[in-house]
């Protein structure tokens, strides 16, 4: 019993240094809210529908294709990905609170593979931020970084760029601070980044897409 | 209730779809001259070189998204296709090996095998230009007949090709026997159609085109 309770104890107190553990961002600093602008959307105000040029690369293989979404209302958006040929991967639709899935490809038509999916675009979306609780922070090279937080749902740090505040990566990370998935966006044109890369941590996985140059 | 209601839009939608796709075209009337005829043509045509145009149409999307590029089929299944615009990206199938091109480097290549859906897929492209389409068991066939053109609509049989595709439509020139558009149709009504233009016939094809470094 006494040895039963000492293993409890060392357990506990194991558990304890973990949760305590910074993490990859306890060096960042507070900021005042008072000077920092709410966080929108990247894709928030934009109703016409995006189409990137999407490259998957999962350990040694790789996958092309087209990622196309729009908002089809504020906070819904439709998204596809397709081959080059315009065969359908996967057609969703994602709600706040709901994913509707239109179409799926045999292969992809598994819930680790569906929620995955999901998570990222929500992320990449950026539709449903009102669920998160905000603070403020700073470091040396961004100026204001937000950082989120939902009960049992880790934590998530949106970097601005300091030229343009321009939002230029999200990261979403544990709740003991360790990066899981880091989106980052480069050479916006018109409020619209033309290159995005998702990138796991904790999987060998990443989607790389480059926005498609389209008649006007 | 919703189950029926969208039981019935696509009901409708598939009888829209069908009738765009017909519209100007009767039932064949002499099928086994066609067939016979097809098959005088796939043997005689050892090359072919064409350029493509591919619209994506997805009902969400205010307009079809457009690509283009050139496409070349040397006998008996090599296959180049190279897409140009808007960025510039080639698969190359050479036997069962497939091999992808992007930004002028080669960035993957793989068994055509390993994966069902795209060997099943790929198949019928062949099948298509090569003129062998009517022998494909995959599908349960429809002939028709223009003025200019004949028609076989494709409907497929398993299950798996059904979830990607209800109905392929193949449009040929009556005067060649040579695939002039082929039109790919989801059940939610969003389609592919890919047209091809400046076809040149038993051209010397060098074996560097199904070949990528």
């Amino acid at each position: 019993m006494k040895n039963y309770l000492r293993n409890i104890l060392w357990l506990s107190s194991f558990l304890f240094v973990l949760s305590c553990h910074p993490g990859q961002y306890y060096q960042l600093k507070k900021s005042k809210a008072e000077s920092v602008l709410p966080l929108s959307p990247i894709f928030e105000e934009i109703t016409k529908a995006q189409v990137y040029r999407a490259s998957m690369k999962f350990k040694d293989f790789d996958m092309g294709g087209q990622l196309v979404f729009r908002q089809m209302e504020p906070n819904v958006f439709r998204i596809v990905l397709m081959s080059e040929i315009g065969i359908k991967f996967l057609d969703m639709e994602l709600r706040p609170k709901e994913r509707i899935i239109h179409q799926v490809n045999d292969q992809l038509n598994r819930p680790i593979v569906l929620n995955l999916f999901e998570k990222d675009f929500r992320l990449l979306l950026m539709n449903d931020l009102d669920s998160y609780k905000t603070s403020y922070k700073k470091n040396e090279e961004f100026p204001i970084i937000y950082k989120l937080r939902k009960l049992g749902k880790g934590k998530r740090f949106y970097f601005n760029q300091i030229k343009d505040s321009r939002l230029s990566k999200i990261e979403k990370a544990s709740k003991f601070g360790n990066k899981k998935v880091r989106i980052q966006f480069e050479d916006y044109e018109n409020d619209i980044p033309r290159k995005v890369t998702i990138q796991h941590f904790t999987i060998p996985l990443q989607l790389t897409l480059d926005k498609v140059k389209r008649k006007k | 209730m919703n189950k029926f209601i969208i039981t019935m839009t696509f009901l409708f939608m598939s009888i829209i779809s069908l009738s765009a796709q017909l519209e100007g075209f009767n039932a064949m009337k002499d099928v086994e001259s066609f067939k016979t005829q097809m098959s005088k043509e796939a043997v005689s045509t050892t090359s072919i070189s064409s350029d493509f145009v591919q619209k994506k149409y997805l009902s969400f999307m205010e307009d079809e998204i457009e690509s283009s590029g050139v496409f070349k089929f040397k006998k008996d299944n090599m296959l180049r296709w190279e897409y140009v615009l808007p960025y510039s990206y080639t698969i190359v199938l050479n036997g069962d090996k497939v091999s992808i091109k992007e930004k002028g480097k080669k960035v993957n290549e793989f068994d055509m095998s390993s994966n069902k859906t795209f060997k099943k897929i790929n198949d019928l492209m062949l099948d298509c230009v090569r003129g062998t389409v009517l022998e494909n068991d995959e599908f349960d066939l429809e002939y028709y007949e223009s003025k200019d053109n004949y028609l076989i609509h494709l409907l497929p049989k398993a299950k798996e090709l059904k979830n990607m595709l209800q109905n392929v439509y193949i449009y040929f020139d009556k005067s060649d026997y040579q695939v002039s558009s082929i039109n790919m149709t989801e059940e939610s009504g969003d389609y592919t159609k890919i047209i091809f233009k400046n076809k040149q016939l038993n051209e010397k094809l060098s074996e560097e085109h199904f070949m990528v470094k």
